[in-house]
């Protein structure tokens, strides 16, 4: 097809504002999908992301679409995930467009992601086409959001559309102003091949399947491809474009949107952001904006069970598989045996992944609090990177450690301004800057050490917001801090699992508090159990929790000896779920405990 | 195995259930169910003869409830004929049925007595008014000392009674003065129950018939204990004591070795070893609608494997004097039994005897549960 006539796309919108829906409307409007086949929402197909509502996961879809002017268009709509664990990905999936819908909410007006994924659509030069969403709903305020909307971006309010997606109330004029609006793709039809790695999906038969912007040239089957940042060398198979299922296709040409098969064995293979390239023509320069991603948030993960180790390991290679940006390596606690330490995106990525290895895979898992990585500068003048708390150095040979920093933003109604400024200084953020971003609503920048936002952050801000605040984060650098070890002992015996890094003015709060959370998890036993926290070896507080003291011994009626057999085994069953440690059995939920401290 | 037990539930109590009890019975039934239930009973135990054949003796029978006392001792006497007739009762044989200190007039006691019951049980619970009152019963502390009184006189030389520690507003005093009390009275046999409220439990939630303390519960399970001990009882079983090991209750022996019994009436349950468990409804509507049918139907059995048959051999053997095989529990933990008892010990929660068997001290037998829940760990694959 013509350049002219293809408009590729993505519809970007904070969580729940309809984004799913509109896309299942524009799909239905234009033949693509019918009406039987919308009764799921296409787009997402992992059951997990229909749940919470997110698109995690990239994909893209081909439409055909005849214009008010007459003329039949190619619209490719991509999908970007919306979370900022994802940020990466979403930017790629952005290179890959000319044009970005904005859906807002009308009862909602503008969130953080809203204006997160708007600033990266900004930055990669799309054509935005603002569209006001849910304007049946008795409490939308459509009016205010086209002002805020207006502001924004600086157009007329006559420029935002305005629809009802549930409704399917103004989806035509989505699609046209999409033709109108968005400007077709630019390239060369002529010049070396380079296609833009947006998105891989997995196939047990095929391995990874990339999702591609052909920018210049043209893909064709048969034809011996490079991707660039791996340097694997691949013969096309096949490809083709993505409708509900794949369509195979003789070649794709500049602008065009599509995925290509040829026996990539791994995900890891196929990296989000690399660039295609001819063996036989090779382009001179891969496209712009690659970035290994390097996981932020890491978590040790334990089968519940130590006999599952090997399902557990089968499960996280599995996963693997299809989830590029998952890592992990085996890692031994003396409390919870043999494990993994697992990297992850963000925090939303983390509990995705544990869900999907219950979930989909079956393994019980035990997750320990999660953390950032560390670097820690030796006296020895050696630098080391440090994912796993317990295995940090006696203070005497460091000299300093650097914990990650990120720039946060905090989309605020101006009323709470005061106690989300008291949770930032809590947090140890050092306040940026503050902009009105209209009469009612703030845009707070903090810059704040990840590893605080991973504990309980994003809970403390929705409460203290009553669920208005929103939040968004890069990682900015490294900083030096006052970071110590805490460490909590069970009858005198440091629990590896258990250990945190943190910062030193908090770091005997917070042993306070976690081990009388401790104290009320752990279940009296045969013996004592003495819970203590320790910095830097030295006890700064201690709690007892008291051996049992009584059983009922009811009277057995009618020689029923199965149900007191039957009861045993609940409780056995209940015995192997806790972790021994020496004389004492710890419950799962005591090493979650940390997660649970307010 | 060459004699069994049988034990026969009376599923009836009187006018209304007791506020503590969540174990299945019917109340104030009237004539005309009793003897349905009987006829039942009856075709049940006949039919029974298939697994536990002819050639085999009796060895106890004990008919427990509910309330076994409201049966007339003629239909005491008729079940007892019935049972007869089907197998030889063995010399010897124990005969116990568990009895309402209020019913126990001595024309019934003579009654029980003349229809071949030689042991009878008496739920006393407790000879403190206000105690009693608390745990709803019917019957007064004067009903007791008649009770034993009239079992005394009617020919009974073995009488149980059964009382109730760590009552609502219990109080140590009370135990041991009702222990006392039992002991004037010439009683060969105690079993001490820890009063308790299932969810399902009338009084469960009513704050005046809450149970006591931990420490109180523990002070008087420990009281009683000593005073037994100092009165040269056998402390044989985690709640019942006996005179001497001749008073020991032979039939709820057999259960905690695992013997063969056989249940019969609604809710009782069988045994025969090494492996085989089953049991009758609990409702006596559909225990009468089955007409003492096949049991095994209906999914009212079970099959233990090996590690079921260990468990219950630890669960039943740490209830007794006589304790475990330490190689049993260590088929649970493995390496780690030498260390567990040694700590077990040091806590003063069991020992091995000196036949080289692990007993649970009285201190044990207060977390007897928890004791049992740890000895029988599932053994952790090592490394
Ligand atoms: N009333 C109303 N509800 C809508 C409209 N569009 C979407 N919704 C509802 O808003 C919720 C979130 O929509 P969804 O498309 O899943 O949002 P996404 O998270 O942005 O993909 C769903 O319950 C939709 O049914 C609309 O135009 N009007
Ligand atoms: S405790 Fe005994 S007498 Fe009271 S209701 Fe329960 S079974 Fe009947």
């Amino acid at each position: 097809m013509e350049m002219e006539h293809i408009r590729n796309f993505c519809i970007i919108a904070h969580i729940d504002h309809g984004k799913s829906t509109l896309a299942d409307r524009l799909l239905e409007t234009t033949g693509t999908v019918d009406s039987r086949q919308m009764r799921e929402q296409v787009l997402d197909s992992m059951d997990l992301e229909r749940e919470r509502g997110i698109t995690i996961k990239a994909h893209a879809i081909r439409m055909d679409y005849t214009a008010a002017d007459g003329c039949k268009y190619q619209l490719n709509l991509i999908d970007t995930p919306g979370h900022v664990d994802f940020n990466y990905e979403v930017s790629r999936s952005l290179a890959a467009c000319e044009g970005a819908v904005l859906v807002v909410d009308a009862s909602q007006g503008v969130q953080a992601q809203t204006l997160g994924n708007l600033l990266l659509a900004m930055e990669h030069d799309l054509a935005i086409i603002p569209v006001i969403n849910k304007i049946d709903l008795a409490a939308s305020r459509v009016e205010d959001t086209a002002a805020e909307l207006a502001d924004l971006l600086s157009i007329e309010r006559g420029e935002i559309l305005r629809v009802s997606a549930k409704f399917s109330r103004g989806i035509a004029q989505v699609l046209d102003a999409i033709v109108a609006r968005v400007p077709p793709p630019v390239g060369s039809e002529h010049a070396p091949l380079r296609a833009l790695i947006f998105d891989s999906t997995f196939d047990t038969y095929r391995g990874a399947v990339p999702l591609v912007r052909v920018k210049d040239g043209c893909l064709e089957k048969g034809m011996k491809i490079r991707l660039f940042a791996t340097g694997g060398v691949y013969e096309v198979l096949e490809v083709g474009m993505l409708r509900l299922r794949p369509v195979p296709l003789d070649r794709l040409g500049p602008g065009e949107v599509g995925y290509l098969a040829a026996s990539i064995k791994k995900l890891r293979n196929a990296r989000v952001g690399d660039t295609v390239i001819d063996t036989a023509n090779p382009a001179a320069a891969p496209l712009p904006g690659y970035r290994e991603v390097k996981p932020m948030v890491f978590a040790a993960v334990f089968p519940v069970d130590n006999e599952e180790y090997e399902d557990l390991k089968e499960a996280l290679e599995r996963l693997q598989l299809n989830d590029a940006s998952l890592t992990y390596e085996p890692e031994t606690s003396q409390a919870l045996g043999f494990g993994f330490r697992c990297g992850f995106l963000g925090l939303l990525h983390m509990e995705i992944v544990q869900e999907r290895l219950s979930r989909e895979h079956d393994v019980r898992i035990l997750a320990t609090v999660p953390n950032v990585r560390y670097r820690i500068f030796l006296t020895s003048s050696q630098m080391l990177e440090l994912s796993n708390p317990a295995a940090l150095p006696d203070r005497s040979r460091i000299e300093r450690i650097e914990e990650p920093l990120v720039r946060l933003r905090i989309y605020v109604p101006s009323e709470y301004l005061g106690s989300i400024m008291e949770l930032c200084k809590e947090r140890r953020g050092s306040y940026r800057e503050m902009k009105y971003l209209d009469q009612h609503k703030l845009e707070l920048i903090y810059d704040m050490p990840l590893g605080e936002i991973l504990f309980d952050f994003y809970d403390r801000l929705k409460t203290l917001s009553r669920g208005y605040a929103s939040y968004d984060y890069d990682l900015l650098d490294y900083r030096a801090a006052d970071l110590v070890r805490l460490d909590i002992l069970i009858n005198g015996e440091p629990v590896d699992a258990l250990s945190a890094v943190i910062h030193r003015d908090k770091a005997r709060a917070w042993g306070k508090r976690l081990i009388e959370k401790l104290k009320e998890l752990i279940p009296r036993q045969l013996f004592e159990v003495v819970v203590q926290a320790a910095i830097g070896g030295q006890v700064i507080a201690r709690e007892v929790v008291r051996p049992l003291r009584k059983n009922v011994t009811a009277k057995c009626y009618g020689g029923d000896i199965t149900r007191k057999r039957k009861l045993l085994e609940r409780q056995r069953e209940g015995k192997r779920r806790m972790k021994q440690l020496g004389r004492v059995e710890i419950p799962q939920e005591a090493f979650l405990a940390v997660l649970k401290l307010d | 195995m060459t004699s069994f037990g049988i034990y026969i539930h009376v599923p009836f109590c009187r006018d209304r259930k007791c506020p503590y009890c969540d174990f299945y019975s019917v109340a104030s039934p009237g004539p005309g169910l009793v003897e349905r239930y009987l006829d039942v009973l009856e075709a049940e135990l006949a039919r029974s003869v298939e697994r536990y054949p002819e050639n085999l003796g009796v060895g106890s029978i004990y008919f427990g409830g509910g309330t076994p006392s409201l049966l007339e001792p003629e239909q005491v006497w008729r079940v007892y004929c019935r049972i007869k007739s089907l197998w030889q009762i063995l010399p010897g044989a124990e005969v116990t049925l568990e009895c309402n200190p209020e019913d126990l007039l001595l024309r019934r006691a003579a009654g029980y007595f003349s229809a071949g019951v030689n042991r009878l049980s008496l739920g006393c619970q407790s000879f403190d008014e206000r105690q009693l009152e608390l745990l709803g019963r019917s019957h007064s502390a004067a009903d007791c000392r008649a009770a034993v009184g009239n079992a005394c006189e009617a020919g009974f030389g073995r009488l149980s009674l059964d009382l109730i520690f760590g009552g609502p507003q219990s109080t140590e005093g009370a135990l041991l003065e009702a222990v006392g009390t039992a002991l004037d009275l010439g009683v060969s046999h105690l079993s001490l129950y820890g009063y308790h409220l299932e969810r399902t439990a009338p009084a469960y939630g009513r704050a005046e018939l809450a149970p006591a303390g931990e420490e109180l519960y523990r002070s008087q399970y420990l009281a009683a204990c000593r005073k037994l001990e100092d009165s040269g009882w056998r402390h044989y079983e985690i709640s019942n004591w006996a005179a001497s090991p001749d008073e020991y209750c032979r039939h709820n022996l057999a259960y905690w070795l695992r013997r063969p019994c056989l249940g019969c009436g609604p809710a009782a349950h069988s045994f025969l070893p090494p492996d085989l468990r089953f049991w009758n409804p609990e409702d006596l509507e559909e225990y009468l609608k089955g007409g003492g049918g096949d049991k095994l139907s209906d999914g009212r059995s079970e099959r233990l494997d090996s590690e079921q048959v260990l468990c219950e051999e630890i669960m039943l053997g740490l209830r007794l004097e006589s304790g475990v095989e330490p190689a049993a529990i260590g088929a649970f933990l493995g390496g780690e039994l030498e260390t567990t008892l040694q700590a077990l010990r040091e806590e003063g929660l069991g020992a091995v005897s000196g036949a080289g068997r692990f007993v649970l001290s009285e201190r044990g037998w207060l977390i007897y549960d928890e004791v049992l829940g740890r000895l029988t760990r599932k053994e952790r694959p090592s490394g």
